[in-house]
């Protein structure tokens, strides 16, 4: 028998959805408990840290969403195999928080500052962060075929010559910018065309399409509801 | 003298001092590569992200402050005993980033706003914040963090705790904060703890030691 594990969070994606990808494809019976904000603030006062997300995992209570990804990435093999494999991957996740920090400001700007603010985001923050990415998977080195059947040259994934959780979390990135949900970018105008900025990124663009892929991750993506609210 | 591990970092204190700290305490003997503003540009290049810290630990480049903290940690046995341990240490650590957010937000604030922030942070986010850091202390069994011994857990929230007690803190200057410095008074396992890590000899020699930060207060 699995682990008893409980993962709470808002019926959102925000910082939630990517431990829900982990727990996917690790095979993970979990309990998916959604809560609205109400609830949560009945809730808050008797947890630890009083934050979401949230995870037991067989008793041990824990908070703080990007412990909960490396702990849970350890638990079912998606954490690289030394100790450099690991650190790889982890800096890759560290990595994603420069998109994250910025996706607030983008999501609740004031509507006299929002289209300015995407504009922004899609001109300078996101192409610079896509240039890292796309260094990390150059560096990597080696060959391969993506399921276009186009030769690739340089990695394959982020870390460890393996999948690792540095892979989810750089597609739950790329996610929220190519989404047309995406509340950072409802009432702007001319950035529909946003995700095409990938195409200048192959390496980086290939794994994205790579990890949407993944058998378990394109039934649970497939299937996947609408949040509460939507576009976060 | 050839060195294995050089730390590369802004002269301040800032996202470097977790690091220092750990490698202190952890007699790492490293090379604490203290850059100014004039360094950078020509440097910036060469970092993966265009960002330091660096630490180059055995010909091995790591960056990531945080996932620098986890790595050393690692190599220097201050991660408790178990997988369970190193999870609840690595909260620690991102409730210590928690407070740094929150800090740097102080510290570039506009004047004219910033008493109001100060106000907030002293009578709203902190006092939050300690209560989760007494609360993971009792779990803990008072004493330490995580798994009744030192672990990276305590240098960091330590290392926030500095910045809170410090008298030249960037965030609290020209403003009237003058509370700060008795807040921890109310959560007395944190206040044990932290004094606690004050007085381990590594950090003791080192602070007694460090250079002042070129940006003063951070």
């Amino acid at each position: 028998m699995g682990p008893a594990v409980k993962f709470t969070y808002f019926d959102l994606l925000g910082k939630g959805e990517l431990i829900r990808l982990l727990l996917t494809k690790g095979g993970v019976d979990f309990e998916d408990n959604r809560i609205s904000f109400a609830e949560w603030g009945n809730m808050k006062p008797t947890t630890t840290f009083g934050q979401l997300p949230m995870m037991t995992w067989d008793g041990l209570e824990m908070a703080q969403s990007h412990a909960i990804v490396r702990y849970v990435a350890k638990k079912v093999g998606l954490a690289g195999k030394t100790d450099e494999d690991f650190f790889q991957a982890d800096m890759i996740l560290e990595h994603t928080n420069d998109i994250w920090k910025d996706m607030p400001g983008l999501r609740f700007a004031a509507p006299d500052v929002k289209q300015a603010k995407a504009e922004e985001f899609l001109k300078t923050t996101f192409p610079k962060f896509l240039d890292g990415a796309e260094k990390m998977l150059k560096m990597r080195g080696g060959e391969w075929y993506a399921g276009n059947q186009v030769k690739m040259r340089g990695g394959e994934w982020y870390a460890g010559n393996q999948l690792t959780f540095a892979d989810f979390a750089m597609y739950m990135v790329l996610f929220f910018i190519s989404w047309p949900e995406e509340k950072g970018f409802q009432d702007v105008t001319g950035c529909d065309g946003r995700f095409k900025l990938l195409d200048n990124y192959p390496l980086a663009k290939a794994n994205f399409i790579k990890i949407q892929n993944i058998p378990e991750i394109k039934k649970y993506l497939d299937t996947r509801k609408p949040g509460n609210p939507p576009g976060l | 003298m050839d060195r294995s591990v050089k730390l590369t970092y802004f002269g301040v204190r800032g996202k470097g001092e977790i690091i220092r700290l750990l490698l202190h305490v952890g007699k790492v003997d490293f090379v604490d590569e203290r850059i100014t503003k004039e360094d950078w540009p020509e440097l910036k290049p060469s970092m993966l992200f265009g960002q330091v810290p660096r630490l180059i630990w055995d010909g091995q480049e790591l960056y990531q402050s945080n996932s620098i903290v986890r790595f050393v940690a690692q190599k220097v046995w201050l991660v408790g005993k178990t997988e369970d341990d190193f999870t609840k240490a690595d909260m620690l650590l991102e409730h210590s980033a928690d407070f740094f957010k929150e800090l740097r937000g102080l510290r570039f604030a506009e004047a004219d706003s910033k008493q109001t922030l100060v106000d907030q942070f002293l009578q709203k986010f902190l006092p939050g914040w300690l209560e989760g850091a007494e609360k993971a202390l009792k779990l803990g069994g008072g004493e330490f963090y995580v798994g009744n011994q030192l672990t990276f857990a305590d240098i960091a929230v330590y290392t926030m705790l500095s910045f809170l007690m410090w008298e030249e803190e960037k965030g609290f200057q020209n403003v009237n904060a003058e509370d700060r410095f008795l807040i921890m008074d109310k959560y007395p396992m944190v206040k044990r703890n932290y004094l606690a890590v004050q007085s381990i000899p590594e950090v003791k020699k080192y602070e007694e030691s460090r250079p002042d930060s070129f940006m003063p207060g951070m």
